[in-house]
């Protein structure tokens, strides 16, 4: 007799999330990551067993790191029901039309949520105190259809204070966007259109308000702005307007300056006291200087859309689309120019100033042959010698899914992913050829740093994958997969009823 | 295996051996468990022991063993990551009283208590070509509970005849402690079955 019938049936299924989000984000050393799928929040531990982090059913829907990685933000939401019927229980219970989103922004810190705070929905981007202490929530993307949730109060910014959880929503002016804080962390500027206001980070109160146009049928967008070092003078740049609003935040006053054209970016050295402009329809670098706020203007061939900035007092400026680089040193006020081989796309700079590094695209629309037509065609970076005016070009084979430097005592290295390779490419910045290959389990998908000098590389795994490690010694790493398994088996429960 | 039967026969009380498929209901559609239903069809054994004309020992084994490649979301980037096969076993083991009341020729009416025992296995591979127990989950976890049915056996013959075919046909309902499945989350079964099988009584 045959005692045993053997069945077993085969079958494809289809989730509407997936199960991880391969870009993550770093709390004191430990890495976490989004599982949409499961709706919630893992915690990776090196080593160790990765566990889910308890956010009372609410759903993990963007992690922010604070400046030093001492915590993590999450913005996180969930379901209710308004029918308070004790027999719905579950999601699909729930009518749609009585279906509510709720959302909260949850501190984690050692993977335990230590506070929540409640916020307005359409409150996405955040930017923090220089002590960490405080963060500050403001639209910086864009309202969708019922991307408010019912109700947008675009005229506010919320104050969270990450110590204590208290939330204070400040009216600012209407679409309120760049927020700089003194460098004591006592006062806080907040731009809006037509309006800058000081406020005050003890009280998050206002303090000042700067009126930036008196007719009120003008429209004043401010694109961008810097604080001087020592924190009296706010330097604001408008929109379209060949004017730099100059707000004193000590004796509260508005000095307008006229410019050679529309600013396009403003960054400030501290180590030479000056302010670099750029612009998008004048082809020059001026340099204003916060002493006596004279300005020296230093000619270039092309306009400028982008400023990278070293502490060590140089700035790379560059056009997105174009062709040319400009490292400007402040001490000397010298230009030196750069020539690459294909657009740019995006500049950076080593951490150790050797080196900047200019992200090339593809050029399309060359029919001619050759070593050009093979270069147009690819992504590429071009390395620039800061010091010199060479720039190295390299191309890339494949699309590069993700580019870090990596500033070593005495080499610069780039850590480079390319689309379909399944080695990162370590390339020396000073000797590009041959790049040394780190082998990884699987193929690269996204590429990040951590507070202590290591990098991590997520790896295309459904169960998740990710290595952590030291690129100048690759023996130094280690790789945690399966993570993304946490909380596979979801249920359909409703995580909070009304009023919890 | 006639000879090994007529021995058994002998030896030992009335005695029924059945090969039977059982249908349970597991409670998570969305694993790809079993297309288009929430229920999972299991082979598996019956041995029932009579300790008095109206009372029969009953043990129960099925095997349940589903799963299949489970795609993440084709619509947004994340598509490059595919989805991981997966792969749901169990062994079910039941025993209890059987209860015949009425005592009829051809088609034998019952009830069947049962207390209930199940190990579920679960097997999550992100990479089948290769081994590599980065990508690759495993898990175990237990379920305790009870089930009670009420069915009908036909058997052929009379019982005289030294073996007899026979089928039944049940239907009741079980009630099972979820399976947690260590870090994966909890699986549900139990709830209404649905029983049938064929076999001998000796």
């Amino acid at each position: 007799m045959t005692l045993l019938l053997t069945l077993a049936c085969t079958t494809g299924s289809a989730w509407t999330e997936p199960l991880w989000d391969p870009g993550l984000a770093e709390e004191s050393g430990v890495l976490y990551a989004r599982l949409p799928h499961a709706e919630a929040l893992a915690r990776l531990n090196a080593g160790g067993q990765s566990e889910l982090v308890d956010l009372d059913g609410a759903t993990p829907d963007r992690l922010v790191s604070s400046p030093d990685a001492s915590s993590l933000l999450v913005f996180s939401s969930w379901l209710t029901c308004r029918d308070d019927d004790p027999k719905i229980e579950t999601v699909e219970d729930c009518l749609y039309e009585d279906r509510e989103t709720e959302r909260e922004l949850a501190l984690v810190q050692d993977g335990q949520v230590t506070t929540t705070v409640d916020i307005a929905q359409h409150l996405d981007t955040l930017a923090f105190s220089p002590d960490g202490r405080v963060a500050v929530a403001y639209l910086g993307g864009e309202l969708s259809e019922g991307s408010a949730g019912g109700l947008a109060d675009v005229d506010s910014v919320t104050f969270i204070d990450l110590q204590t959880g208290e939330a204070s929503s400040t009216p600012v002016g209407f679409a309120p966007g760049n927020i700089l804080f003194t460098p004591d962390g006592a006062s806080a500027v907040v731009l809006s259109r037509s309006t800058a206001v000081l406020v005050d980070m003890d009280t998050f109160q206002v303090k000042v308000t700067y009126d930036l146009t008196l007719d009120n049928d003008t429209e004043i967008d401010p694109s961008a702005a810097v604080l001087t070092p020592d924190g009296s003078y706010a330097l604001v740049a408008v929109a379209r307007l060949g004017l730099l609003y100059k707000l004193d935040l000590v004796d509260p006053s508005i000095d307008i300056e006229e410019l050679a054209g529309a600013p396009s970016a403003l960054v400030v050295d501290e180590l030479n006291d000056v302010t670099v402009i750029t612009y998008s329809n004048a082809a020059q670098i001026d340099l204003l200087y916060h002493s006596d706020f004279s300005r020296v203007e230093l000619d270039v061939d092309e306009v400028n859309t982008g400023l990278v900035h070293h502490p060590d007092g140089f700035a790379l400026a560059y056009r997105e689309g174009g062709r040319d680089v400009y490292a400007v040193d402040l001490a000397t006020e010298d230009v030196t120019e750069y020539v690459v081989a294909n657009p740019v796309d995006s500049v950076q700079i080593d951490e150790a100033g050797r080196f900047g590094l200019a992200i090339m695209r593809p050029e399309y629309g060359n029919a001619g042959g050759g070593v050009d037509a093979y270069t147009d065609a690819r992504w590429g970076m071009s390395v620039l010698e800061i010091g010199d005016d060479e720039a190295r070009n390299v191309v890339f084979e494949q699309y590069p899914t993700g580019i870090e430097l990596v500033a070593g005592e005495t080499t610069t290295h780039a850590l480079v992913l390319l689309e379909g390779e399944r080695d990162a490419l370590l390339v020396d910045l000073a000797d590009p050829y041959p790049p040394v290959e780190i082998a990884l389990e699987e193929n690269p998908l996204a590429i990040g740093s951590l507070q202590s000098g290591m990098f991590w590389i997520t790896q295309n795994s459904s169960l998740g994958l990710v290595t952590v490690l030291d690129p100048l010694d690759p023996d130094n790493a280690s790789t945690l997969g399966g993570f993304a398994g946490l909380g596979l088996i979801t249920d359909d429960e409703l995580p909070r009823r009304g009023g919890e | 295996m006639l000879l090994a039967l007529l021995n058994l026969s002998l030896a030992a009380p009335n005695m029924s051996l059945h090969v039977q498929l059982d249908s349970q209901a597991i409670k998570h559609d969305e694993l790809g468990l079993s297309p288009g239903s929430s229920r999972i069809a299991s082979p598996g054994l019956r041995l029932g022991v009579e300790l008095n004309p109206r009372v029969m020992l009953q043990a129960d084994w099925h095997h349940a063993r589903s799963g299949g490649r489970i795609y993440a979301n084709d619509d947004d980037e994340y598509d490059a990551q595919g989805g991981p096969s997966l792969v749901y076993a169990s062994d079910h083991f039941d025993l209890g009283a059987r209860l015949e009341p009425l005592q009829w020729e051809v088609l034998q009416p019952y009830v069947t208590v049962q207390g209930s025992f199940t190990m579920g296995r679960m097997h999550l591979d992100a990479d089948e070509d290769h081994d590599n127990e980065l990508t690759e989950l495993h898990s175990r976890a237990a379920s305790f509970g009870g089930l009670a049915v009420g069915g009908a056996e036909l058997a052929l013959g009379n019982e005289d005849w030294v073996v007899q075919p026979s089928a039944y046909l049940e239907m009741g309902y079980a009630l099972r402690t979820p399976q947690s499945f260590d870090g994966l989350g909890d699986l549900r079964s139990g709830g209404y079955l649905v029983r049938l099988g064929t076999g001998l009584r000796f």
